[in-house]
């Protein structure tokens, strides 16, 4: 009990201290951009300033919300239990980790039974591998939804990106040039990623501007390499070592 | 479609006009004797621009001599000994108006300035009579920083966030309700909720386009027989979001039973009355965010147990079979969270008072 009670209060003193100082929004955005939110800074220089990632669409978050549906749980820790899991949307996989500093989240993986549609909100933070820079993601809090709270989510989140892609291509995104500087990410990536959420939910494709027949053989060439088994293996193996780095990784509490 | 209509209404609606989120007031600072005051003009008869032959001579005694007692009038009367005498006012204010030139009224402003920074005295300590806009309803409330009169009755008492605050809680009259923070140092009369009070002398605050009153330390607070029948909430709201957090201190509380607490206790203690044998209740301390604003949400007993299902029998039930009440925000986290709601409620600080919740199919 006394247990219970302790670990129930350090993930909601969290919690509360955001609440005193103003919570931070959390951002709604699919795995193909969260995964490329590889730039992770501070806006000040105070000790316990909030970190941010910077969105390749012009925003920055210090949280996010997202649905998915867990399709595998690992544990990938060495001595102390760290448990990996992906997430998966209609654009892409996202990993989340939770270890001793998440007890909640890590209870709630560690008795999930894969594929289970999940609710996270999280924080995003970086990691390095073979050069790489990756993203893993922090629950705060893990909850079962089900398969309407993900539809909506999908809905919501084609909005939103929609709308940040929308203010980042007319140039008035607030941190635009920022993003311009750090990535050399083309916004119709992003778009063509929406068209996939959009199929996944049924609706309609808005043809992508530069979404010519090249882009239509990329996305060819793309199906083609899913099914290569050569390429499965070698992700498997990627995905090992990121699980490694990941539980060996000094994670910023 | 699966009834997603694009999305295009989850997002935090406000059926109301009302101005959120919108940069903070400046405080800053009426002048304390504005020269188009009509309500000071009789009493400070010299203008700068008087051309009368008074003007050539200076400034008389009398006139110096009652600009100086209204100057001491404005300071708290518990600054005692410190305070300064008329004549050293007067002595101060001849020097600048009949020495110097200085107009009265900047004079005074000055000698006001002089005195408040001597005494270690903050603007808000001070009483700007001049400044009071009077009697008005708390609908009309549209001005930061203006001191008012406001006959109410006590809508509610929250727990006080900080050892500063006294007593906070939720104001209304016929036009409206508002936030109410009785700061301690005020050392003011208690109210009881359902209680109905003329507050004078009390400021006016904006936060994110918010209106609230504080009583401090010039304000008065006085009993009043009449009922007042308060009306509908001035900031009814309604969201469309998903909770993303509950916080601490939700699920199976208890609270302190002295008449007129309620606290919260925190592992049994009541922040006023110490250990007490506390009630139980039930509340959620929500947080809605639809990816732009964060909403903090109160649900009170009877809208907990609407969106859980769960009553409070029934979650004192399963507190005792865990030996431990924290199971019961535990299960409200896990059936709650991460779901999308339809939320009405009056909107009081920043938190909405849910009235009704639904969640989204």
């Amino acid at each position: 009990m006394s247990e219970s009670e302790s670990t129930s209060s350090s993930t909601e003193n969290q919690n509360s201290n955001d609440g005193q100082q103003g919570r931070q929004v959390a951002k709604r955005a699919f795995a193909a951009e969260i995964n490329d939110s590889t730039h992770v800074f501070k806006q000040s220089d105070e000790e316990r300033a909030p970190n941010f990632a910077l969105l390749p669409s012009g925003e920055i978050a210090n949280r996010y919300f997202i649905v998915g549906t867990v399709t595998e749980v690992n544990d990938v820790g060495n001595d102390d239990e760290y448990w990996q899991a992906r997430v998966v949307d209609p654009t892409g996989t996202v990993f989340v980790y939770a270890g001793q500093y998440q007890p909640q989240a890590a209870a709630f993986l560690s008795s999930l039974e894969p594929p289970a549609y999940i609710a996270v909100t999280a924080k995003p933070s970086t990691f390095e591998s073979e050069g790489e820079t990756y993203i893993s993601l922090r629950p705060e809090t893990i909850t079962h939804v089900d398969n309407d709270t993900r539809d909506r989510w999908v809905a919501e989140t084609i909005e939103r990106t929609e709308a940040r892609l929308d203010v980042y291509e007319q140039g008035d995104s607030e941190f635009g040039a920022m993003a311009g500087e750090h990535y050399d990410a083309d916004p119709d990536t992003y778009r063509e990623a929406v068209n996939e959420a959009r199929e996944d939910l049924g609706m309609d494709v808005i043809p992508v501007a530069s979404d010519d027949s090249t882009a239509d053989s990329d996305d060819m060439d793309d199906e083609h390499v899913e099914e290569d088994e050569g390429e499965d293996d070698e992700r498997t193996a990627e995905e090992a070592e990121i699980a490694a780095a990941v539980a060996n990784a000094d994670i910023e509490e | 479609m699966r009834g997603i209509g694009g999305g295009a209404e989850v997002s935090l609606v406000y059926r109301t006009p009302i101005r959120l989120f919108f940069g903070y007031s400046h405080s800053m600072l009426l002048d304390p004797v504005e020269p188009t005051d009509d309500s000071n003009s009789d009493i400070h008869t010299m203008s700068s621009n008087a051309k009368s032959a008074e003007s050539a001579v200076g400034v008389s005694d009398a006139d110096l001599t009652e600009t100086a007692t209204s100057l001491i009038e404005q300071f708290p009367d518990d600054a005692g000994d410190d305070l300064p005498s008329v004549e050293d006012v007067v002595a101060r204010l001849e020097v600048m108006t009949n020495q110097y030139k200085v107009p009265l009224e900047e004079a005074r402003h000055a000698a006001t300035n002089h005195y408040r920074d001597v005494l270690g005295l903050e603007h808000d300590d001070l009483d700007y009579p001049g400044q009071s806009a009077g009697d008005v309803t708390l609908g009309s409330i549209d001005q930061d920083e203006q001191w008012v009169d406001v006959t109410v009755k006590v809508v509610e008492l929250w727990e006080p966030t900080h050892d500063s605050i006294d007593q906070v809680g939720l104001i209304g009259d016929e036009s409206g309700r508002l936030k109410f923070t009785k700061w301690a140092k005020a050392e003011l009369p208690a109210v009881e909720e359902d209680g109905v009070y003329r507050f004078s002398n009390v400021i006016t605050s904006e936060y994110e386009g918010r209106y609230s009153v504080n009583l401090n330390s010039r304000s008065k607070i006085e009993p009043v027989k009449d009922d007042i029948d308060v009306g509908a909430d001035v900031e009814d709201v309604e969201l469309s979001a998903p909770m993303v957090a509950i916080q601490s201190g939700s699920g199976l509380i208890k609270r302190c039973p002295a008449e007129d607490c309620s606290r919260a206790l925190q592992n049994g203690q009541c922040a006023e009355h110490g250990e007490v044998d506390g009630e139980f209740d039930l509340r959620i301390k929500a947080v809605f965010d639809d990816g732009q604003r964060v909403q903090y949400a109160i649900f009170d007993k009877e809208a907990t147990e609407a969106i859980t299902g769960v009553t409070l029998d029934e979650a004192i039930d399963q507190a005792m079979d865990a030996l431990d009440t924290s199971v019961v925000e535990e299960s409200f986290i896990n059936a709650l969270v991460g779901r999308y709601y339809r939320v009405e409620g009056s909107i009081v600080g920043r938190y909405l008072l849910v009235n009704e919740a639904e969640q989204l199919e």
